[in-house]
């Protein structure tokens, strides 16, 4: 086996903390390995020492034959890596990114480089028969801009494109100057199924075989089906070898990992138990709760018809859906469906230009206040005070979700009491690993007992066994009648829904529960079967996976 | 080569993206020479004085009509000295002119006769203008007056020239003067948030994984906004010259070769600030701690370097402003002095060649976390 790269007995600490505790591994040339691994297992930090970009306390790294302390400068023009935030200038196009990359990287590009000037060129130097020096790599840009599909994108600003976009250009600013070794620190994080199996396809057909791959990832199916999976824990390595020697299918490599990482057992949620529904919640006065006949008529979160338009543009369409207590309802779509849009208007950030979002009743527009008290928001990212410990970002949100100075301690201590978070409280919550900053900010949205809980992306970038915990809460919160409206990229969470609306280009396409919507799929997928005769190994036994359901359902309406 | 010309480029492309450079290095300057022009004024201004006469004598009404006259002036007459008091209480006067009812009868013996002149202590430059106007009003009538036999003519006579400006227009000293103090902010801050942003954005990491050299990255970011800088230095003297026609006597080829020294100097401390601490946050507090407060108070524009206690006074001497006011007054008002253009001009690369080697030390080319 030739390996392009040797590590022996590696260690980095950072402070007290190890990041990297004696570690040994080699990594197979012409190979695509998965790293793996709880957050602060070591991941980021492993892919940094092999490029040289942190210096080791001890211990030797051999990348292909060069030793990336000394000799990184001939080393980085052999590698191409894909940082966690890609590394884009956001307030540069598309094309100008590129051609930045591709100039680092000593490829030669012309100046004025476009997408339709280089296949002209093409064109022109394959009628004189002449081999124009800049058509190898004018024609690697031209690939990598068709193969994304950002040609048509290639004068937009790299901050206007939408979240699976700015990876795809993120990978074809990596990929450029054709790298013999490329790194990819979770590419696929925040990024829709349908992206994230583009950015997949984009890796394996733009490598050459020779090429090395490193790619950590918190999706195990991803890491499935790559030739070998690394398991970091704790930064040791605790698995290395083929996934399939693991477990024959993504389902069972999961729990495997799981196990290796320490195992995940389900234990009756704490904060569930601890959860107190508040029967005499703020409804609204004209429609009290209780004039209600039925219960399950009244409809805990309502949108009425919501519309936001930005000029000609619709981000969002005609959207109606009604939430029952104590119903997980999760909204699934492609980045830049409108999802995020959805959201903000449902809890009054952002305003609708036409219909109503309604909470417990209560009209956002017209009572925000009232409304939101029955709401707690957990965003995107989990925005927390990072200057504040753990303590004071939770004292902070008690106060702004009202609750008095007297009852705030009390209800600090039980909170942190029952997230178990008495060894870190005192910590800055900047500092925490993210796992940790995901329960803090579920910990601030649940502080005053709200009815109702929105989730927007709430495992994003977190790792398997915290995602699970986590789910674990919120079914059980549920079960205690929390109402929950839920966004996702992980489709084996949206098995946990008990309905999902599916958006795409800003409307509906789909509104169920998932094996409903699994079976709608089964449906377009035994047609086309029929009608084309590809697409077999899609729907194997019975239903497809939540993932292929979701493809399936977006490409119908596309077309 | 090539690195550093692409790097350049696209720091370029993000000057023109991003408003604030642009706002920084041209709305600054206007604004701040607005502020120099209309909000500071170091003249002497018309001050409103009070005037009480106590004395009948006909002669002496002509000393309160010359207070009337005089152009620093503007009194209005009293009668009783509570209105006096009351008057400067409300600081609707600056001061009072209280002429005894003896004074005529003392002058007429040729004894010296008493005027007393009331100041407003609180406002220090305008007492001491109330002081001079009024004892020069004063000794002009007695000069003219009958009483003027009994004056002992002055022995020295001098003959004023104020040299360089002959106004004593204080405009023609602050305008140039501001320009150093806008410039300082401008190149400290074009600069103090450029590497800090790379860092946040993640865009350094990715850089570093390149084959850019750090030479390349400090090269980088030098040049783009040394080219901006010079850019808004132009534009700030075309400001004082042609708007605001403050008389320039000196060379515009020495004036920007000095100026690109001062901006050498500037952008390195911008840039050191930036490496050394890559949060944006941070960096704009400091720069504006240590480069904005310290050009103002410290270089020499407002308060004498000499008047300053020794170890400010030595402190000075790290400020690459105070180099370059003194430089620019001297070179707005009295035209090219060798001297000073040397001095000034050394001291200004050695710091700037100081500060280019602190920024190339402190550019990471590796992550420490």
């Amino acid at each position: 086996m030739i390996s392009t790269v040797k590590i022996k007995n590696l260690m980095k600490n950072f402070g007290a903390a190890k990041a990297v505790d004696d570690l040994s591994l080699e990594i197979e040339k012409g190979k695509i390995t998965g790293l793996i691994g709880a957050d602060g297992a070591g991941k980021t930090t492993l892919i940094r020492l092999i490029i040289g970009l942190l210096l080791p306390d001890s211990g030797e790294i051999d990348v292909l034959g060069l030793n990336p302390f000394t000799q990184k400068s001939e080393l980085v023009s052999k590698i191409g890596y894909m940082p966690q935030k890609f590394g884009l200038y956001e307030d540069l196009t598309v094309i100008e990114n590129l051609r930045l990359y591709a100039d680092l990287k000593g490829l030669d590009i012309p100046p004025d480089y476009r997408f339709e000037k280089c296949s002209d060129l093409a064109e022109e130097s394959g009628k004189n028969q002449q081999n124009h020096p800049q058509n190898s790599a004018c024609g690697a840009l031209d690939k990598m801009l068709e193969f994304t599909s950002l040609a048509p994108f290639q004068d937009r600003l790299a901050g206007d494109l939408s979240g699976g976009m700015k990876q795809k250009l993120g990978l074809a600013c990596t990929l450029v100057g054709t790298p013999e070794f490329l790194l990819l620190d979770e590419p696929s994080v925040g990024v829709d199924p349908i992206s994230r199996r583009d950015l997949m396809k984009m890796v394996r057909e733009m490598i050459s075989p020779e090429t090395t791959v490193l790619w950590s990832t918190a999706y195990l199916d991803e890491a499935h089906s790559f030739d070998t999976a690394v398991v970091l824990d704790k930064g040791k390595v605790i698995y290395n070898g083929k996934p399939h020697d693991l477990a024959p299918t993504p389902e069972e490599f999961e729990e495997k990992v799981i196990e290796l990482m320490g195992g995940y057992k389900k234990e009756p949620s704490k904060i569930a138990q601890n959860y107190v529904y508040n029967n005499e919640f703020k409804t609204d006065t004209s429609s009290d709760y209780s004039n209600y006949a039925d219960e399950a008529d009244f409809c805990s979160v309502e949108a009425d018809n919501l519309e936001k338009k930005y000029g000609s543009f619709y981000a969002v369409k005609d959207n109606s859906f009604c939430i029952k207590r104590g119903e997980i309802f999760g909204l699934l779509g492609p980045n830049g469906a409108g999802k995020s849009t959805s959201f903000k208007m449902m809890c009054g950030l952002s305003k609708p230009t036409s219909g109503t979002a309604k909470i417990m009743g209560i009209d956002i527009l017209k009572n925000p206040a009232q409304a939101r008290s029955n709401l707690g928001y957990m965003a995107q990212k989990f925005s927390l005070y990072g200057a504040l410990t753990l303590r004071q970002n939770l004292e902070f949100f008690a106060a702004a979700y009202g609750i008095g100075l007297f009852d705030r301690k009390k209800r600090v201590d039980e909170i942190i009491e029952v997230f178990d978070f008495q060894t870190v409280q005192n910590q800055k919550s900047e500092d925490l690993p993210l796992g940790f900053k995901q329960r803090l900010s579920l910990a601030c949205a649940l502080i005053h007992n709200p009815p109702i809980l929105f989730l927007d992306e709430p495992t994003s970038g977190v790792d398997v066994i915290a995602r699970r915990e986590f789910w674990n809460h919120i079914t059980s919160l549920s079960k205690k009648g929390v109402t929950i409206l839920v966004t996702t990229h992980f489709m084996d969470e949206a098995e946990f829904c008990d309905r999902i609306s599916l958006f795409y280009k800003g409307e509906t396409i789909a509104l169920g529960t998932p094996d409903e919507l699994k079976k709608k799929a089964a449906l377009l997928i035994s047609h086309s079967d029929q009608t084309s005769g590809v697409q077999q190994s899609r729907a194997h036994s019975g239903l497809p996976s939540m993932e292929d359901t979701f493809i399936t359902l977006i490409k119908e309406s596309g077309k | 080569m090539k690195i550093l010309k692409s790097l350049i480029k696209k720091e370029f492309l993000q000057i023109i993206r991003d408003p604030s450079s642009i706002i920084i290095a041209f709305v600054l300057p206007l604004v701040s020479i607005l502020i120099y022009m209309y909000g500071v004024n170091l003249d002497s201004v018309k001050v409103t004085l009070g005037i009480k006469n106590d004395d009948a004598n006909p002669e002496i009404a002509t000393l309160v009509k010359s207070f009337g006259h005089s152009k620093y002036v503007k009194s209005i007459v009293y009668d009783n000295e509570t209105d006096i008091q009351n008057a400067i209480a409300r600081s609707k006067i600056k001061g009072a002119i209280i002429i005894p009812n003896d004074f005529s009868t003392k002058l007429s013996r040729a004894q010296s006769a008493d005027l007393m002149i009331i100041t407003d202590g609180s406002e220090v430059n305008t007492a001491n203008y109330v002081q001079s106007y009024s004892t020069s009003i004063a000794n002009g009538w007695l000069a003219g007056s009958k009483y003027k036999t009994f004056a002992k003519a002055p022995v020295i006579t001098p003959e004023l020239r104020i040299w360089y400006n002959q106004d004593l227009n204080s405009h023609y000293f602050i305008l140039p003067g501001s320009i150093s103090i806008t410039m300082t902010l401008i190149g400290i801050l074009l600069t103090a948030l450029v590497v800090a942003r790379e860092w946040e954005r993640g865009t350094m990491e990715a850089l570093l994984s390149t084959r850019v050299r750090r030479i390349d990255i400090v090269l980088g970011k030098y040049i783009p906004y040394f080219v901006l800088g010079m850019l808004s230095m132009m534009f700030n003297v075309f400001l004082c010259v042609v708007i605001f026609r403050v008389p320039f006597r000196g060379n515009f080829l020495i004036l920007f070769s000095v100026s690109a020294l001062f901006l050498f100097t500037l952008l390195g401390v911008g840039l050191t600030i930036s490496s050394k601490l890559k949060n944006q946050f941070l960096a704009s507090q400091v720069s504006l701690g240590i480069g904005f407060l310290p050009a103002l108070l410290l270089s020499g524009l407002m308060y004498p370097i000499n008047s300053m206690p020794k170890v400010f006074q030595i402190l000075t001497g790290i400020l690459p402003p105070r180099y370059f006011i003194t430089f620019i007054e001297s070179e707005f008002m009295a035209g090219t002095v060798w001297e000073i253009v040397f001095i000034n001009a050394v001291f200004l690369s050695v710091l700037g060649m100081l500060l280019f080697l602190a920024v190339y030390k402190n550019t990471d080319m590796r992550l420490v976390k």
